[in-house]
Order: C-alpha cells, then sequence, then structure tokens
C-alpha cells in the first residue's frame, strides 16, 4: 500500500503514520516510512534519533527540467536508493529523511524532490509506502500526495481542523480517501467528514509526545495503538479487495 | 509594532495571534492581523464566526482571478479584502488553498512583502504565520518587531521553535523575541521548556481547557472564557507589548 497522511498541523499526522508503518512492519515485508515535512517529526514517532541530514550529493543530480533543479543521480533506481540512503528504524522500517530546514530551503528542497521521485518509483509490490505531509493545503495542493493509492485525512474535535479537513478534500480527492478521526471524545462526528477510524483520546500519547518516545514503544497496548492496529487491518483488506 | 507569531503545527499560533490582537486593541492600537496560513482560520480565534471566516477572500486569488483591475497595494489590499472584527480588529488573509485550482499559492504577494510594506506608527500588525519556518527564511534583518515563539511542551515543538530563534538572531530579525510557553501543566514542563530555550525569555500559557471548548464551538477563547487563565496570560503578554513599543 501507498499511503499519504494529510491534516492540520497538531492533528496527529505523525503519530499515525509513525505508528502505522512500524505495526505494518510487524506483519512482515518491507516498509518505507518518509518524511515530506520540511520540519520533520517522523523520526519520534518511528523511535528513531532525529536524523538532520538529507538525501546526500551522491544521490543527487542536477536537472534544470525538474522541479527544484535536482533529480536522482543517474543510474540510481529508487530500489536502490532505499537500500543504500535510508535509516533502519525500530522493527525494521526504512526511513527516508528530506533533512532539516535552517535558513537555506534549498538544501530540504532538492532532497524533498529526490525522496518524492523515489516514493513514485518504488513498486507496490516491493514494499510499502508511509509519507508524512507537512501541515495544511500547501504541499498537497503541490501534488506531494500524488504517489499514493490511499491518502488518510486526520481530524480532531473542533472547528479549526474540520475547516481543514475540508479544506483538504477536494485538493486530495484524486487519490481514495480514508478519514482518520483522532484524540476523539464522546463528540459528535463532523458534518460531511464521516471517519471510518476513531482513535480515541489517549493521555498516554500525550506523555509519549512530551517525553519524545514513540508512541508504539510508550503505549503499546494502548486504546490509541490499538485503533491503528484496526487501521492498519483495514488498509490491508481494501488492499486485497482493490487487487 | 510588527509582530510575527510562529511555531509548530497545532502548538496554538491561531489562538495565540487572535487573543493578542484583541488585547493590542483593547490597549489602543489599531490593529491589523494578517493570516499568513494557506489553512486560514484565524478569523475564528479574532471572535469572526466560522461563516465569516470562511468568506474572507484571500488576496492571493482575489488577485489571481481578477477581481480588481490594477494591483492594488498592500494598504489598498487588506483594505479592500480584509474585514473589520470585534475590538475593530481588521483582518485579512494572504493566501487560501481549497481546492486543486487555487492558483499558484505563493506567487504575487506573500506574507513578508505585507509585512514589509504596510505602514505601522501607531498600528500593530500582527502577522499568523503558517506552521514551521517557510516564511522565516524569506525574511531579512529588521522585518519584524517581535517575533513570538510559540512552544508546547514537547521536543518536537522545541525543535521547530530552537531553529527559528536561530535563524532571526543570526539574521536580526526581530528586535525582540519571545516565547510563549503553551498548554504548559506544572512546573515541571516548565523548567524543561526553559532548560531547552535558554536565553530567550518566556512568557506562560498555562494549559487551558477553556481554549479547547472555544475551538470545539468555533468562538475566540477572549469572547468565550475572557477570564480563563490561558486568556489572561495571552492579555497580559499583549499590555506588555504594548508598553515595550511606547
Amino acid at each position: 500500500m501507498r499511503v499519504a497522511v494529510v491534516g492540520k498541523g497538531g492533528a496527529g499526522k505523525t503519530t499515525v503514520a509513525g505508528t502505522l508503518a512500524r505495526l505494518l512492519a510487524r506483519r512482515g515485508g518491507l516498509v518505507v516510512a518518509a518524511d515530506l515535512d520540511p520540519n520533520p517529526g517522523l523520526t519520534w514517532s518511528l523511535g528513531l534519533p532525529v536524523v538532520d541530514a538529507g538525501l546526500p550529493d551522491a544521490a543527487l543530480r542536477e536537472d534544470e527540467e525538474a522541479p527544484y533543479g535536482w533529480r536522482l543521480a543517474t543510474g540510481l533506481t529508487p530500489t536502490e536508493a532505499v537500500e543504500r540512503f535510508a535509516v533502519i528504524g525500530p522493527d525494521g522500517v526504512r526511513y527516508l529523511s528530506p533533512g532539516k530546514i535552517d535558513g537555506a530551503t534549498h538544501g530540504v528542497s532538492r532532497s524533498l524532490t529526490a525522496v518524492r521521485e523515489i516514493l513514485a518509483g518504488l513498486h507496490p509490490l516491493d514494499c510499502d509506502v508511509i509519507a508524512d505531509l507537512e501541515a495544511g493545503p500547501t504541499t498537497p495542493f503541490e501534488g506531494y500526495h500524488s504517489f499514493a493509492d490511499r491518502v488518510l485525512v486526520i481530524v480532531t474535535p473542533g472547528w479549526s481542523s474540520a475547516l481543514t479537513a475540508r479544506r483538504l478534500r477536494p485538493i486530495v480527492e484524486d487519490v481514495p480517501i480514508t478519514i482518520v478521526a483522532n484524540r476523539w471524545g464522546d463528540q459528535a462526528q463532523h458534518r460531511g467528514l464521516r471517519a471510518e477510524t476513531i482513535i480515541p483520546a489517549d493521555p498516554c500519547i500525550a506523555e509519549a509526545d512530551r517525553l519524545g518516545r514513540a508512541p508504539l514503544d510508550h503505549c503499546p497496548g494502548s486504546p490509541a495503538v490499538q485503533a491503528i492496529e484496526a487501521l492498519a487491518e483495514r488498509l490491508r483488506r481494501a488492499e486485497g479487495v482493490a487487487a | 509594532m510588527k509582530i510575527a507569531v510562529m511555531g509548530k503545527g497545532g502548538s496554538g499560533k491561531t489562538t495565540t495571534s487572535g487573543v493578542l490582537a484583541r488585547g493590542l486593541a483593547r490597549e489602543g492600537w489599531e490593529v491589523v492581523a494578517i493570516d499568513c496560513d494557506s489553512n486560514p482560520n484565524l478569523g475564528i480565534s479574532l471572535g469572526l464566526g466560522l461563516v465569516d471566516t470562511e468568506r474572507l477572500s484571500a488576496i492571493r486569488q482575489a488577485l489571481d482571478d481578477g477581481e480588481v483591475e490594477h494591483s492594488p497595494t498592500a494598504e489598498e489590499a487588506i483594505i479592500r479584502f480584509g474585514t473589520v472584527g470585534p475590538d475593530k480588529v481588521r483582518v485579512a488573509v494572504v493566501t487560501k488553498i481549497d481546492k486543486p485550482t487555487s492558483g499558484c499559492p505563493c506567487c504575487g504577494i506573500s506574507p513578508e512583502q505585507l509585512l514589509g510594506e504596510l505602514e505601522t506608527g501607531r498600528r500593530a500588525l500582527i502577522a499568523d504565520m503558517e506552521a514551521g519556518m517557510g516564511t522565516l527564511t524569506r525574511m531579512g534583518a529588521g522585518a519584524l518587531d517581535v517575533a513570538v515563539l510559540v512552544v508546547e511542551p514537547s521536543p518536537k515543538s522545541v525543535g521547530v521553535a530552537r531553529r527559528a530563534a536561530e535563524l532571526i538572531a543570526k539574521r536580526g530579525i526581530a528586535t525582540t523575541t519571545i516565547v510563549v510557553a503553551n498548554k504548559v501543566r506544572g512546573e515541571s514542563d516548565l523548567a524543561w521548556l526553559r532548560a531547552e530555550m535558554e536565553e530567550v525569555p518566556v512568557t506562560v500559557v498555562p494549559d487551558d481547557a477553556a481554549v479547547r471548548d472555544a475551538d470545539i464551538a468555533g468562538v475566540s477563547p477572549i469572547d468565550a472564557a475572557p477570564g480563563s487563565p490561558a486568556v489572561l496570560a495571552l492579555v497580559t503578554l499583549a499590555q506588555r507589548l504594548s508598553a515595550l513599543a511606547a
């Protein structure tokens, strides 16, 4: 499966993406988890130390016609790029980092472009891909979700999240959408945004966030992790139906 | 006075911006609040209501759709496309992306350009920035009087704020940098945040259910719960900023 995770800032995109990637990896098979956010946070939910660097220069080449003027080095296939440059994390998840924004955006942009090229080029039968997108509509608008066969839109209770999801929907609906309600209590669902998966509000996840520990390591078996496990199962089944 | 509010997604930038804007207006400032997020929600925190927030035209897309014949100045744009809400705060949205045909999201007019061109004087400009650091990387020396970094007690949130603080100091982007420690639940949260943020002064905004309830209801916390601890902390910060500029 190839999944892009979108939503408002703070909705829980990174929690869902990292935990889902590890749970899928535990079921067997290669899982590539990619940060498509120039303020990357996915290392946290994967349980990896922070990775500051993006793809090294050896992985890239200049190409005037490519977006931002960069693409993958000549002869480097997406599969080889994962083998050589992904960081191996807990449960064997392969993590692709765009590097961190630190004043010079071009370093991150060229790495991001190459990560997108890798995701688009990986064969769906070789691995699962989970990508965590930047908050809000800008990068989905630029088509960062277009590698995916499923977009998860994360919503939380509250109007700002619902407005965000409603604005995101027309932008990403060239790909099938699953709405995931996160940090949910007893609120009624947002109108027009019926979630198939509800991840309950879970103080353990908030604590993991504050401690900088991966939710899956800090809260195994918690209600929120169980809900993400059920989401993994549902996505797998949907994939079987589609195939 | 030019103020920009930034931080990680979900840290509370928009709530902070909205309450600070209203607080400054009550201190006698003419306030222009600029929503720089391509997912604009500042209207809700200013107390404009859901319908009027969603109805606000974004300057960027309005220009793109040819709603005006000539290119307006920044001053004309905030009058033409902005609206006036409670406490006479004027609010304008720079760009809004809500459909696949929203046009180039960053062409034509940018948050840093608006902030640069608008005059201040006895007017306070307060910009609610997009999550992360994108806009900041395009700002130069002296662009801001005050940079407000909103941080919640988590390593991810602190990471964004630290990188922002470093860039602001390196380029001299703002005269004053203030950390708003948001959703603070007690002394241990605060001690950890202070240690992580080193010499940047910290204003504490306690964790407050009234702020969450306001979001659920789609209203501004300063209207729904004016006496709540979080609102009082932000109003006090507005008073300090006002005094700082005087």
